[in-house]
């Protein structure tokens, strides 16, 4: 078992799933992309661990939160796309509420003192 | 919710039938991911090999992931338990003898346990097919000397009604054969005569039409039917305008009043040939002279009171038994008693304690199949050792490894439990054909659902037992230690303490079981060998029944049956023939005459009133049977012409009655005592006859003339001619026919025949204890010789070396086989202890041999012996005779 607080960058369990999400929100996209995407926005912070992520896109698009499609990359490569469906919208819609509720009563939580 | 459970479903089955698609795009999308990684990283600056090295690092183990993205996809646990079914029929079919032993085995014990789970089902679980049928109770009366009391006499169960308050009814009934003519020869007709109260003490109503009533019960009211379901179908096509015609039995016309349904089970009420087809009211004349006191030739069925226990009821009985012998000391020796038994009992409790010995027995093969199985799988267990470690090193579970050594092993008994089921079909049907009288034919012997449940309960149930035995085996072994042992190290016998015990413990149940056959196979030698007490060679035994209004006169009986002897005594090929009332070796019902045994210079009160059984015979009897004459003479015509009535006793008789004194000369009646009656002189006595059975004491007889004592109901002719029966049958019917075309012959059998069928209980239970005796003794030979050859095999490269270095085959021998000898031997001494125990069980089923009978011990202790010898020397002689070099390089 490794120590949690020597890897700042691993993410919370769940907290996977709401990133893919949110980073299908504004487009299709393929994994590599996905990852590139949360670790852009998270400003380096936030590092997905690559062997997770592949494994989570699959078990989105079992329970139908995304959609995949395969097409052409911009190099001309055979690549999956995943895009979110309506039901993925509306849990994104959903886990971003809780989230927001979450980390907001921890961090008050966090400021008594 | 449902929506995304189906769309979900609709995905994975869409993966499973593309598998190969779903392969490559598990393989495309990594591969993209790895280059762009890789692009990026050679952006950042490093060179080509670095950035693919490092893009890998990132994503880890690929196939790791691939495999949880395919059993993401997939039905994991489906897949598994199929990768494992054929893994487990991979195995299987490698080793295809074993396998198929196996399966046979185990087969073979759920087979024989189902097919007999059965037939106790039937017979002694399922309950009664009437009202509250543990109220039911079968009563007889009987004293210290009567051997099966089976009979009562109508009078003193009028005595019983009045005064009991334990039970609630007394209903009796007798069986009756008479003829109905339907155009043609007649034919007979199985009947049973019961008093009016009868179906209500059954508790069953008829399913068309009325019962009997009270006032039909009388002499000469009672020509009245009820018809069996069966008879009705057969008979009248099921047309439900049978009721209120009439069949004729014995040229009277009988009314339909009714037809019993089809739930009534009536066989186990007679053991004529054939269940009864026709029911008539009893209607009891107690003017006749057969109907005195003592003259018991009625059965009694009767309901206890609510709230009485049968040992109550057992208590008043008894005392109203003694009452009734002090108030009638002529008719009733003092120790009269009467014997309650629940009716179930009455009837099943001498076959009860065979049936469970044999259920028992095939639980015992059952038991040595699962150790054989369990053996089988150990040894391939052990073999695949090392497979297993390396699958365990290589990450699989130990509940992996497990589970999966389960699903070859319930395999197993699945193809087995499947086969059983099928022995079990086959099984039961010969059962049925073969179980003795009381059984055979009854309603609802077949297999039936929850039975069937029962086999595959059993088969399952044996997979997994023996399936947790190299499962535990397999977790509790140290893997690294398999891995490290070298193939070819020289090590002792590495075999586990459980095969050790399944080994002995199989000899141990083999043992008992053989015993158990030994003992019982003695018994039936013995009582084969029984002297029935008269020649049964080349004997025929035939009934006829005279029939109409002009055999009321007993003169008329008499002529006829004389007419008839001397018309067969005159075809050509019969040695010899002569009549009687009741045949030797008949079954209690119908063929039982039993009459109190009165002399007339002991006067009352006489408290030993002996009761005898009676035939009436012709004079020529004894000649034809065959019975030897003791002291004085046989009966003449002369007796027989003549107003003197003469008597012939038995040598028993003479013994208990006559003890010290003469009792030649000595003037006798039989049944109850009437001075207005002629007495009858005591001219000879005569050899004892068997009456109940080769396996049953031979009871006090006496003989009476038939033109001195007219009988007229149905006459046993015994025929010695060596003609064959067909042929004889024939000439004797034309013969009775010409006599009087209206007779009814029936029942014509060859003695042997009869002797033959009198054993048949004792045949059953042997036979079938000693197949079952032997497959045990098979299966443990099976076994121990699986285990010796596995164990030599294992060993082969140490016995190389031994002998490359000189050692003495006959030491090597001996070392190799030790091991298996010692177990079989402690196997031996455990079967010998628990046969000590177990065959006291079995003393009811014993003849003439003790439970405890050295000789059978000894032989069956050498049996095994020999076998166990034999089961180890061979594989262990064939190990020795390999060469060497060849041992050595073994593996």
């Amino acid at each position: 078992m490794k120590d949690k607080r020597e890897n700042p960058g691993d993410l919370l369990q769940g907290t996977l799933d709401l990133l893919i999400l949110k980073a299908l929100a504004k487009g299709s996209m393929h994994g590599y992309g996905v990852a590139e995407w949360i670790h852009e926005s998270s400003q380096d912070v936030l590092r997905v661990e690559e062997g997770a992520l592949y494994p989570a896109l699959h078990r989105l698009e079992l329970r139908g939160l995304l959609a995949s499609e395969w097409g052409t990359s911009d190099n001309n490569r055979r690549a999956k796309y995943y895009a979110l469906t309506a039901t993925g919208r509306k849990r994104l819609a959903e886990e971003t509420e809780y989230w927001r509720r979450m980390s907001g009563a921890v961090a008050r939580v966090l400021q008594t003192a | 919710m449902l929506r995304a459970f189906f769309n979900e479903l609709r995905l994975r089955i869409k993966a499973l039938l593309n598998r190969k698609q779903l392969d490559r795009d598990l393989e495309d999308e990594l591969a993209y991911h790895l280059d762009m990684r890789a692009q990026n990283n050679r952006a950042a600056g490093m060179n080509a090999e670095e950035a693919r090295y490092a893009a890998k690092r990132n994503l880890g183990n690929v196939t790791r992931l691939k495999e949880v993205s395919r059993e993401l996809w997939t039905f994991a646990s489906l897949e598994t338990l199929w990768q494992d079914l054929r893994y487990g029929v991979r195995t299987l079919r490698k080793s295809p003898g074993p396998t198929t032993v196996a399966v046979l085995t185990l087969a073979l014990g759920v087979g024989a346990n189902t097919a007999l789970f059965s037939v106790v089902k039937g017979v002694l679980l399922n309950s009664l097919p009437y009202r509250q049928p543990e109220r039911l109770v079968a009563l007889a009366r009987g004293d210290s000397q009567t051997p099966l009391p089976t009979n009562v006499s109508f009078g003193e169960v009028e005595d019983w009604k009045a005064r009991t308050r334990s039970l609630q009814e007394i209903a009796l009934y007798r069986g009756w054969t008479p003829s109905s003519a339907s155009g043609g020869a007649p034919e007979i007709v199985y009947c049973l005569r019961v008093t009016q109260n009868f179906f209500q003490v059954l508790g069953t109503s008829t399913y068309l039409g009325r019962g009997f009533l009270r006032e039909e019960d009388a002499p000469e009211r009672w020509h009245v039917a009820l018809l069996s379901y069966p008879y009705w179908l057969r008979r009248f096509g099921g047309n439900p305008d049978a009721v209120g015609q009439t069949v004729l039995l014995n040229q009277v016309p009988f009314l339909i009043v009714g037809v019993l349904p089809k739930s009534f089970e009536p066989r186990s009420f007679t053991d004529a040939g054939s269940p009864p087809d026709v029911w008539a009211p009893l209607g009891y004349d107690r003017t006749l002279p057969d109907s005195c006191r003592s003259c018991q030739h009625l059965h009694a069925v009767a309901r206890l009171n609510d709230g009485v226990s049968i040992t109550q009821a057992r208590a008043e009985m008894n005392s109203i038994a003694s009452q009734l012998a002090r108030e009638f000391p002529k008719e009733y020796p003092r120790d009269a008693m009467v014997t309650i038994l629940p009716l179930r009992e009455s009837w099943y409790g001498n076959i009860k304690m065979a049936l469970w010995l044999l259920l028992g027995a095939t639980v015992f093969v059952l038991l040595i199949a699962c150790a054989n199985i369990a053996n089988l799988l150990l040894a391939q267990a052990a073999k695949k050792r090392r497979e297993v470690a390396v699958r365990a090193a290589l990450g699989a579970s130990r509940i992996r490894i497990a589970c999966q050594l389960l699903t070859e092993s319930v395999l197993l008994s699945l193809l087995a439990g499947a086969g059983g089921v099928l022995l079990a079909v086959w099984g039961t049907t010969l059962l049925v054909r073969w179980a003795p009288a009381e059984v055979a034919g009854l309603n609802g012997l077949h297999l039936d659902p929850a039975i069937l449940f029962f086999t595959v309960s059993v088969a399952t149930a044996t997979g997994i037992l023996i399936g947790l035995v190299p499962a535990i085996e397999s977790a509790r072994v140290d893997h690294r230690e398999a891995l490290q042992a070298s193939s070819r190290g020289v090590r002792g016998p590495s075999r586990s303490n459980v095969q050790r015990v399944l080994v002995s413990s199989e000899v141990c149940l083999a043992f008992v079981l053989t015993v158990a056959s030994g003992l019982l196979l003695k018994s039936f030698v013995r009582a084969w060998n029984v002297d029935p007490g008269f020649n049964v060679h080349n004997l025929l035994e035939l009934n006829f029944s005279l029939i109409g209004a002009k055999y009321q006169d007993d003169q008329a009986v008499v002529r006829a049956q004389t007419e008839v002897l001397d018309r067969i005594r005159h075809i050509p090929g019969v040695d010899s023939v002569s009549l009687t009332s009741t045949p030797p070796l008949a079954g209690s019902f119908g063929g039982l005459d039993r009459a109190g045994f009165v002399i007339q210079d002991r006067r009352v009160p006489d408290p030993e009133v002996p009761s005898v059984d009676r035939y009436i015979v012709s004079p020529g009897y004894f000649h034809t049977m065959g019975i030897p004459l003791l002291r004085g003479r046989l009966f003449t015509e002369a007796d027989a012409a003549g107003s003197n009535h003469a008597a012939i006793i038995s040598e028993i008789t003479a013994r208990q009655v006559f003890p010290g004194e003469n009792p030649l000369g000595k003037r006798i009646q039989l049944g109850g005592r009437h001075d207005d009656r002629p007495w009858a002189d005591i001219v000879g006595v005569v050899g004892d006859v068997h009456q109940y059975g080769l396996d049953a004491p031979t009871t006090p007889q006496a003989y009476l003339l038939y033109s001195q004592d007219p009988f007229n109901y149905a006459t046993v002719l015994a025929v010695r001619s060596s003609v064959a029966q067909a042929a004889l049958t024939r000439a004797v019917e034309e013969q009775i026919w010409a006599v009087d075309k209206n007779t009814l012959v029936f029942n014509p059998s060859w003695m042997t025949q009869i002797l033959a069928d009198s054993l048949t209980q004792r045949r059953f239970t042997m036979s079938l204890l000693a197949a079952f005796g032997t497959l045990a003794l098979l299966l443990a030979a099976v076994g121990i010789y699986g285990v010796m050859s596995y164990t030599v095999a294992q060993r082969t490269s140490e016995i190389g070396i031994r002998v490359a270095l000189g050692a003495q085959m006959r030491d090597t021998l001996r070392l190799v086989t030790r091991d298996g000898v010692l177990q079989a031997g402690v196997g031996l001494l455990a079967g010998l202890a628990a046969s000590l125990a177990l065959t006291r069980i079995l003393a009811s089923q014993l003849f003439a041999v003790s439970a405890l009978d050295p000789l059978t011990f000894v032989s069956v202790a050498m049996v095994l012996i020999a076998v166990a010898a034999a089961a180890c020397y061979i594989p262990a002689r064939r190990a020795m005779s390999v060469d060497p070099v060849v041992a050595l390089r073994h593996e």
